[in-house]
């Protein structure tokens, strides 16, 4: 469904002239129903190429297809249609979201932006949605700043499932959440892909979170992707010795690790 | 309204909505001006010439016989015509230019920027006597001439301040979503860049009405015999010493409509810019409900201190005790407990980790012993802190006292590390002054090699070049580690790391994590460790103390915890983290719920309302902390496993070690 080819991306440098490369030679795809993770450092490149398969970067060479179209080439009823096909979910969501919009308003605006429907379908829409995130319908008249992290990053989602896409792009989508709630938003892409054959290109700097939901693991390295396939094969017989470097470094309870608690043994001090 | 209520607190947008009251005044009595007045203000009456106040003329009469009250009413009127229409013209050109430059940015922006610049600069005064000059004086002129240097400054507000949005990805999500610009600008960002708009148009009603009246003082404005306050000045200045009520009541006037104006700007400025308008304006509708909470000092405190004390034991390596620690804040009149009756200890070379959820207390309770909480916070409880053979009590000491505790003896790393340096000052700099303050005297150069010393022992490769460098142009990662090259430069006994690697990726992480144990293993150190990872602490601790909604839940040596957990939110921690054997598309567990909000806002067990187990009373018997099996140092705050025996394990053994 999702083509990225050779694709080569950069930004005009911070200081001094001229261009950066920031991501070289990608070669992606996401089919449809699939959940491809993304892995790499910050400065990797990963974010620039959210940002290209979506449409609010242009790359340098290389091509994006959608459905066999170049998504770059797209431009004002195709583009408006492209839209309502692939969304993204941002790594904070109380930035993404409007601070003076309720909830309801915020999950109606791309309904009114594609004046999809009228008001009473709309506001049905708004309940789905709202259920389809799993948030009760009291959420709906609140604000961003009302709302806990992961209630934000819900309401973030449901934004982006509400003109019904195919591919969802989440660039780093729980990285600012508690990890007690982050499972639940994982829990919620892996519902949204079985339920909506939703496809996902889920990009995130931890392979733990990664290993356990996505159907394609790619691992990107200063730009370039050093190592893609199936999840358990990337992850239980890494090649590429960075691969490797990023596995050792994911915390686990791994509990031959904790060998130190071994060495105090008389465990912590006492409370009294 | 106000003597109401005694000593009572008058809430914020009653007293905004109070200090705008004198403007509303001003606004009511020139809308209302032809009905109060009790005369025609231009109805000459040379017979009741310069009559001085009385029942028939309250305000007294003017040479030609007006009577005066009409006149100082309608010159209300004509003020607040002329402000209201310059604020309309200025705020809407200021605002919509300054948002349009503001969101398009390039060309377009610079050209507006410049405009702006110029009419900012130039003295507003001169450009209306130019305008006045040309076209004469009169009503619309007025207001020409004071739109034209009135609207630069809203301009500029609204320009910076979407400057500021346009880089935010809630705009690119807008733009994903096939958001045009008209939308964008129209619904996204006049909305926030009018906020602050408004703010400052309150203040500008001072100056624009002090405007009118200096320009018909000096003949230019309103024409006679129009009542405007500022002729009724000019016109009253002859009688200064004999007719006293001529000049008085518009110059009093004038002076409290500018107060007023500069009052309610301030008052607005002082809160963040949107919700103070918006509550002044809706003061519902942003507001949610609250309800009420019980009084803070629950009688579990009693019991677990009892309970706390019946088991002493000496332990004389213990570094750091704290005990009974409870943090409260002043809020809606009443007091808040964030953190309620925690009680750990530290031992010299040894790691706890402070595990929770955001909002859990967990950085509270680690920051609190050491002063470093918003000075509001109310702090009580017992910190103990042992240099050498005598214990120092750390609650409650004096900021001077404190200064040779902090830096010396305990050193803190916290989780922003750009927010922790001035941007202003070097790398070297900032290492250097710690160094300065654990002590080292000396000249310059010999402190900056102690720095290097530091810096290389932070594992940084090049010192002498970072040591020059600006926080901004070092990586999370290399931040990190200067803050704990800073924190250990007084060679501390105790090292506290907020959250020290949450912003960072998996790899720059497990390096940190590594740095701090090896540098707590050579510098044997004790670590007190925030964070909210289970999985992250795992490498770098000893013990584990679990908090939720304020209160530890459970304590213990790390292995015990993490292979046996008691209390059913630990459980739910652990099941949170991600498991390196689970086949790809496994379900994460889950928790029911969402975290707790504070130890006061119920009697029992914060966690009953998720918990898979909890029975009805959980509901109201506050849980304490009390030892799990005859191991002393594993204590789990939930009653019910206690009752139904050991727990089985709730993650088999083979998923851990990784099968």
């Amino acid at each position: 469904m999702l083509e990225i080819e050779q694709l080569t991306a950069d930004h005009p440098r911070r200081h001094g002239r001229g261009r950066q490369s920031v991501v070289e030679d990608v070669t992606l795809r996401v089919a449809a129903g699939e959940i491809v993770g993304l892995v790499g450092e910050s400065g990797c490149g990963k974010t620039t190429l959210a940002r290209v398969v979506t449409g609010l970067h242009r790359p340098r060479a290389g091509l994006v297809r959608f459905d066999g179209a170049d998504v770059h080439a797209l431009r004002g009823r195709a583009l408006r249609a492209h839209r309502r096909q692939v969304q993204m979910v941002f790594q904070d969501p109380y930035l993404t979201l409007s601070p003076a919009q309720t909830v309801r308003q915020a999950l109606a605006e791309p309904l009114h932006i594609h004046r999809v429907g009228n008001g009473r379908s709309r506001a049905a829409r708004v309940d789905e949605l709202l259920d389809l995130v799993g948030l009760g319908p009291a959420v709906g008249g609140r604000r961003p700043r009302q709302l806990s992290g992961g209630q934000q990053q819900r309401v973030a989602i449901a934004r982006a499932l509400a003109l019904g896409p195919r591919l969802l792009v989440c660039d780093e989508p729980v990285t600012a959440l508690d990890v007690s709630v982050q499972a639940k938003i994982l829990n919620l892409l892996c519902d949204l892909r079985d339920r909506l054959g939703l496809a996902c290109l889920f990009i995130s700097h931890d392979l733990a979170v990664v290993r356990q939901l996505a159907n394609r693991v790619a691992v990107m390295r200063h730009g370039r992707i050093v190592e893609q396939g199936p999840t358990g094969q990337v992850t239980g017989d890494p090649r590429h010795p960075y691969t490797r470097a990023l596995l050792a470094a994911t915390p686990a309870i791994d509990l031959g690790v904790t060998d130190r608690s071994r060495r105090h043994a008389s465990g912590p001090a006492g409370l009294s | 309204m106000t003597a109401g209520g005694g000593r009572r607190k008058i809430p914020a947008p009653v007293r905004t909505a109070l200090v705008g009251l004198p403007l509303v005044g001003f606004a009511l009595v020139g809308l209302l001006a032809p009905v109060l007045a009790p005369a025609d203000p231009a109805a000459n009456d040379l017979s009741a010439s310069l009559l001085p106040p009385s029942a028939d003329h309250l305000l007294g009469t003017d040479q030609l016989g007006r009577d005066q009250l009409s006149r100082l009413l309608h010159g209300a009127r004509i003020s607040l015509t002329v402000t209201a229409a310059v604020l309309v013209i200025s705020v809407t050109i200021g605002v919509l230019a300054g948002t349009v430059a503001g969101y398009l940015g390039g060309w377009v922006d610079r050209i507006v920027a410049r405009i702006v610049d110029m009419a900012v600069s130039l003295p507003g005064m001169l450009v209306a006597l130019a305008v006045i000059g040309v076209r004469g004086p009169g009503v619309e002129n007025l207001v020409v001439a004071m739109s034209l240097w009135a609207w630069a400054p809203y301009a500029r507000i609204a320009r910076a301040r979407v400057a500021g949005l346009r880089a935010s990805p809630h705009l690119d999500a807008l733009r994903l979503l096939g958001a045009g610009p008209v939308r964008v600008i129209g619904r996204h960002l006049l909305p926030p860049a009018l906020a602050p708009c408004l703010v400052y148009a309150s203040t500008d009603v001072g100056s624009i009405v002090l405007g009118v009246a200096t320009l018909s003082f000096l003949g230019l404005g309103i024409p006679p015999p129009q009542a405007e306050w500022g002729q009724m000045l000019i016109e009253g200045r002859p009688y200064l010493a004999s007719a006293w009520w001529l000049a008085y009541p518009p110059g009093i006037a004038i002076t409290a409509v500018v107060f007023a104006s500069n009052l309610l700007g301030e008052r607005l400025a002082v809160g963040d810019e949107r919700p103070s308008v918006l509550r002044w304006v809706l003061p519902s509708r942003l507001r949610l409900p609250r309800p009420r909470r019980p009084a803070p000092g629950t009688p579990a405190t009693v019991e677990s201190r009892r309970s706390a004390e019946s088991r002493t034991t000496v332990d004389d390596d213990v570094l750091l005790r704290v005990r009974d620690l409870s943090v409260a804040y002043p809020r809606d009149g009443g007091i808040r407990r964030a953190v309620a009756d925690v009680s750990y200890a530290v031992r010299r070379g040894e790691t706890l980790a402070i595990v929770g959820e955001s909002g859990s207390g967990k950085t509270t309770s680690a920051l609190a012993p050491f002063g470093l909480l918003d000075p509001g916070a109310l702090v009580a409880g017992s910190a103990r802190l042992r240099t050498g053979s005598t214990a120092r009590e750390l609650i409650g000491l004096t900021f001077r006292h404190r200064r040779h505790v902090n830096g010396r003896q305990v050193g803190v790393v916290f989780q922003d590390s750009l927010a922790v340096f001035d941007p202003l000052r070097s790398i070297g700099a900032h290492v250097d002054e710690a160094v300065r303050n654990a002590g080292s005297r000396g000249r310059r150069a010999a402190v900056r090699r102690i720095s290097e010393d530091l810096l290389h022992l932070v594992g940084l490769p090049d010192p002498a070049t970072v040591a020059g460098q600006y926080p901004h142009q070092l990586s999370g990662g290399m931040r990190q580690r200067v803050q704990i090259a800073v924190a250990i430069a007084g060679e501390p006994e105790l090292l506290v790391a907020d959250e020290p690697t949450s912003a960072l990726d998996v790899t720059v992480q497990a390096r940190l994590l590594d740095l701090l144990g090896q540098l707590r293993d050579e510098l044997r150190m004790a670590m007190v460790v925030v964070s909210h990872d289970l999985a992250v602490v795992t490498r770098l601790a000893d013990a584990v103390a679990v908090m939720y909604a304020g209160r530890i839940v459970e304590y213990g040596p790390l292995d015990t915890v993490v292979r046996h957990p008691d209390h059913p939110y630990t459980r739910g921690l652990l099941d949170a983290v991600p498991r390196p054997g689970a086949a790809p598309g496994t379900r994460f567990r889950t928790m029911p719920g969402r975290a707790g909000a504070g130890p006061d806002d119920t009697s029992g067990c914060a966690f009953a309302p998720r918990c898979p187990i909890a029975v009805a009373e959980c509901g109201h018997d506050q849980p304490v902390l009390l030892p799990v099996g005859p191991d002393q140092a594993h204590r789990s705050a939930c009653p019910r496993t206690r009752a139904a025996g050991a727990p089985p394990p709730l993650l088999a053994l083979g998923d851990l070690d990784g099968g």
